[in-house]
């Protein structure tokens, strides 16, 4: 709208009201009544309060409240992981704008000797791309371990699991955006030294009125990539050219900032697999919590099926238990008799001639197998 | 009045609250408000890691999250609340409630909060889907259970009274505006609406403690009663077309039924904030439209891959090429979206024969008319869907019903023979009934045929732009009656009845909400009035227009809205109109094939079918018509009047 900022003025803050104060006094004034029914179940909670008679009697290990005390199970590794990321990109952050003040006043023209300069501004560079580098591996480190523990924590870790890859889109977001405005500095900086003209639009985004987002960022990076390979070959083709001591060092700086660039243009493209597209379904809230919703059912469904394999697997091992003893009593059957059939036969007398087929004899032979030792005991 | 931004802040403040991880609960009602103001990356750039319904009863426990609760105080959003801060999943919890909360509720949620984890009680009024920075909607879709109207056409359901009211208090509250209210007369429910807000706005008066205004903004309430018509024609406009032909809920469109479509292509979103191609073009005629898709293609197939100039002149060569190169399909992800949307529309367009279709529409909706005979070769026509034939025989008895009233009998005989159905059949009488000119306050189409000659020669001169444009929603007109101080007291009346020359003060901020729901097409006029406003000297010069709804309205869902609350009023709406000639109830006999038969046995749909008592009536009609020929035309030109 060309117009709403003379009524944006007025309304630029949307109407919002407070209901803390009256929902605290409630919550205080029945907590009073209840005073002695409620107990304090946080840590937390005996900092401000006065110890009183009360407090003392109370045990360290509340019984009643083991099973719903809220800091009870620790935060899965990631939350540290995801923690560290953070400080890191703040890290970089004045990391950054400490190095925009070293290039503003490298590229102004002086005569004084600038290796010490350079040689910061290298440092400072090579440091804020290798922690871009440590973010992108501690990212890549948040996922949630499987867990093969027993019984399975049902459903819970689905909700985990989800959890830990937003954790990782959003701090690849964040990665990417700054990874691109640095990378943009980095070229600006460059062409200033090699004379260059520079794009409007890279300048916007080094400033950083602008920032590079999706598929924006994408495109953008061909033009980093290609622009830094040029600039390094002809600083190669310098070098060869030109022995001066003070160029190639120059030159060498230029080099430097290109392989920066193109570094981190390789880990931007890593990330970008991880980011959401601004403007596709996967960025809209509703159809997230509507995933949400599809895999809980899907989860409970594959638990169910879980649960009859689980039942199943019982009556299963119980038939095959069976059909295993029976097999085995067949074979003790078959060959049993056989075994007892020469010792027993032969120092029988009674019936030398005729010698039965061992097949047809088995049942007599049990029999008789039975019938002679249940007398002996 | 940028009601986008408004949510957009209350969004971004919500979740910005405690810098830890966070979990962002909501219920069935919010969802789509946050999901039309906000993306995931957006939240996830909050460290807002995990969207869950509050209903949702599987959640597992984090105790390392802290949760931020956006809740419309709902009977089950409250119970799923309460059910939560008993057995508290997360550390801590911020509430954030998006309709003015009563002190039982308060008082409610402290009594179950055992173990204090509440941090934050707060009210922010982001209780309306913010579709466009000028439109939203309170997405009441009226269905059997959810119903607009009472028992009769003329009063409220209770409960979407009750919506009503939070949502447009919501509305004012975000954009701090204290309206003064009009209403059009003829509506009791508009009526009744403007007295609730007016309430509302003097019990809570602490909240409604802004700045005055010099001029104070306006609320003016409408009843989609008074312009049946908009709602029921094609669209020819981007947005406005896939709301009509596939359908926009929440900003999202579902594709799935499009033949040969790409999975990832099944459901896509489509808004403006989000999409800078819809952004420029949501308002573009599907002319247009194809000529700026088309330059968009190319922008990206030169930037992708400049070695391989292959032509591309149509819809199905746009499709080819996108689906020929994957990596350009990654990185223009959005291209093939609007080529799929676009390649859609424009075979459905196609399929359902709509520009014949919307030829007679807009012939229908607009002064230029149209015969007869065009609408009966519409309807014999066997490959338009019975669907469009019932809208243009219900356009054509709106705007026929007086004068024509056996042809609008013959035509629905011709739609029954035509494969419509008599369920759906019944509905022109339903419309007639409800919508009719008896009941519209102004009329739609007589204004219209007086300006018609001259409009039409002044097109004449500039040459037809688009035949299918040609209609203009009644809203515009209203607008700019408003505007230029010609909105009179007698139709659209002050609520609390101040002093005459209130009319003729010009608003800088106008609110519209029209009861019954609004349109894209009147979202468009809107649009377009505000951004004629930037420019000085204009008729809307430096003023505001918000439009919202109890909806927004395709034709489907306009008839479907009327077909179930049809079923609420009593029987008689099924009836053909009683015809409201009283000056001279003579003609009464003469006016209609349908008046004659109303002593005809059946229910309302048969009277009009029965062969022997019309052809009885046509023999009487032909004696008496010579002679009351201009007897006729004289009491149209008065009922115009």
């Amino acid at each position: 709208m060309a117009s709403s900022s003379s009524s944006s003025s007025s309304s630029s803050e949307p109407t919002i009201r407070s209901r803390t104060l009256l929902y605290i006094s409630y919550r205080d004034s029945r907590a009073s009544s209840s005073r002695f029914r409620r107990r304090p179940r946080f840590a937390a909670n005996y900092d401000d309060e006065t110890p009183t008679l009360e407090d003392e009697e109370d045990r360290l290990i509340d019984s009643d409240a083991a099973h719903l005390s809220i800091d009870a199970d620790l935060p899965p590794k990631w939350v540290d992981v995801a923690e560290e990321v953070e400080e890191i990109l703040a890290g970089i952050q004045t990391k950054i704008s400490s190095l925009d003040k070293l290039h503003a006043k490298h590229v102004l023209p002086g005569f004084s000797d600038r290796t010490a300069e350079e040689r910061e501004i290298e440092a400072a560079t090579s440091d804020v791309t290798k922690d871009f580098r440590r973010c992108h591996q501690l990212i890549q480190r948040i996922t949630v371990s499987p867990q093969h523990s027993f019984p399975p924590s049902g459903s819970g870790s689905h909700n985990e699991e989800l959890t830990a890859k937003n954790v990782q889109r959003g701090l690849a977001a964040k990665i990417q955006e700054l990874s691109a405005a640095f990378r943009k500095k980095q070229r600006v900086y460059m062409e200033k030294l090699q004379g260059r003209a520079v794009k409007t639009q890279d300048l916007l985004v080094a400033s950083g009125t602008l920032s590079l987002k999706g598929s924006d960022g994408l495109s953008a990076l061909d033009e980093d990539i290609e622009a830094a390979r040029v600039s390094r070959s002809q600083a190669l083709a310098h070098e060869v050219m030109m022995p001066d001591q003070d160029l190639r060092s120059r030159d060498r700086e230029l080099t430097e900032i290109a392989k920066s660039i193109a570094q981190l243009a390789e880990l931007f493209k890593d990330l970008s697999a991880m980011v959401i597209d601004q403007g596709t379904l996967l960025d809209s809230v509703e159809y997230n919590i509507e995933q949400t919703a599809v895999q809980m059912s899907d989860a409970v469904k594959e638990l169910d099926m879980a649960t009859q394999y689980q039942k199943n697997t019982g009556r299963r091992k119980c038939i095959f238990l069976l059909l295993l003893t029976i097999f085995g009593l067949i074979l003790v059957l078959i060959f049993k008799p056989r075994r007892h059939h020469i010792p027993s036969t032969s120092p029988s007398p009674v019936s030398p001639d005729t010698v039965p087929p061992a097949i047809s004899a088995t049942s007599a032979a049990i029999a008789r197998h039975v019938f002679y030792r249940r007398p002996s005991g | 009045m940028d009601v986008v931004k408004a949510v957009e802040t209350y969004i971004s403040k919500m979740v910005s609250e405690p810098n830890a991880m966070k979990v962002f609960l909501l219920d069935s009602h919010t969802t789509p408000v946050v999901s039309l103001a906000t993306t995931q990356s957006t939240l996830l750039a909050h460290q807002v890691y995990l969207t869950d319904r509050i209903d949702n009863k599987k959640r597992e426990r984090m105790a390392h999250m802290k949760c931020v609760c956006f809740l419309h105080p709902s009977e089950d959003s409250l119970e799923a609340l309460e059910a939560e801060l008993k057995e508290p999943k997360y550390g801590e919890y911020y509430l954030y409630f998006s309709s003015i909360l009563s002190k039982t509720v308060i008082e409610r949620l402290a009594d179950v909060d055992e173990y204090e984890v509440v941090k934050e009680v707060q009210e922010y009024f982001a209780d309306y889907a913010p579709i466009l920075p000028s439109l939203f909607s309170l997405n009441h879709f009226p269905n059997a259970s959810k119903p607009l109207y009472g028992n009769s056409p003329n009063a409220w359901d209770a409960t979407a009274l009750d919506r009503t009211v939070q949502g447009i208090t919501a509305v004012l509250l975000s954009l701090k505006k204290k309206p003064i209210i009009r209403y059009e007369k003829s509506s009791a429910m508009a009526k009744k609406l403007g007295v609730e807000i007016q309430h509302r706005i003097q019990t809570e008066s602490q909240l409604f403690n802004f700045r005055p205004a010099q001029v104070p903004p306006l609320l003016l309430i409408l009843d989609r009663r008074n312009d049946p018509v908009t709602p029921l024609l094609s669209q020819w406009t981007y947005q406005a077309m896939v709301h009509e032909l596939v359908g926009i809920l929440n900003g999202r469109v579902d594709l799935s039924m499009v033949p040969g479509i790409q999975p990832e292509l099944k459901e896509v979103t489509l808004t403006p904030q989000t999409d800078p191609f819809f952004q420029a073009h949501h308002l573009a005629t599907f002319g247009d439209l194809g000529t700026s898709l088309k330059s968009y293609v190319q922008s990206y197939q030169s930037r992708s891959l400049a070695n391989t100039p292959s032509a591309i002149n149509s819809i199905s060569d746009m499709k080819r090429f996108v689906e020929e190169y994957p990596e350009f399909r990654r990185l223009g992800g959005n291209v093939s979206k609007h080529v799929a949307i676009v390649g859609e529309l424009s075979r459905l367009v196609e399929r359902d024969k709509l520009l014949e279709v919307g030829e007679v529409e807009q012939g229908l909706a607009t002064g230029s008319g149209a015969d007869f005979n065009s609408v009966q070769t519409v309807i014999k026509n066997p490959n338009i869907p019975a669907w469009n034939k019932l809208r243009v025989v219900i356009l054509y008895a709106l705007r026929y019903q007086k004068t024509q009233a056996n042809n609008v009998a013959s035509l629905i005989n011709l739609m029954l023979e035509n494969g419509v159905s008599r369920e759906d059949a019944r509905l022109v009488y339903v419309f007639l009934n409800i919508a009719g000119s008896d009941q519209r306050q102004e009329d739609l189409f007589s204004a219209e045929a007086l300006f018609a000659k001259g409009r039409s020669a002044l097109k004449g001169l500039k040459g037809v732009e688009n035949v299918y444009m040609q209609h203009t929603p009644h809203l515009s007109q209203t607008l700019e009656n408003l505007f230029r101080g010609r909105l009179r007291d007698t139709t659209f009346p002050f609520l609390d009845g101040t002093g005459p020359n209130m009319g003729l003060q010009r608003p800088q901020n106008v609110i519209v909400f029209v009861i019954g729901g609004t349109t894209y097409e009147e979202a468009r006029a809107v649009a377009l009035l505000n951004q004629e406003s930037s420019t000085i000297g204009s008729l809307s010069a430096g003023a505001q227009i918000l439009l919202g709804g109890t909806c927004v309205h395709n034709s489907s869902s306009y008839v479907e809205m009327i077909r179930s609350a049809a079923t609420q009023f009593p029987a008689s709406v099924y009836e053909p109109p009683p015809e409201a000639a009283t000056n001279m109830p003579s003609l009464n006999l003469n006016l209609g094939g349908v008046n004659v038969s109303l002593g005809g046995a059946g229910s309302g749909l048969y009277r009009t079918s029965n062969e022997g008592i019309n052809l009885q009536a046509d023999g009487i009609k032909d004696g008496v018509k010579s002679l009351l020929g201009k007897v006729r035309q004289g009491v149209d030109r008065i009922a115009s009047q």
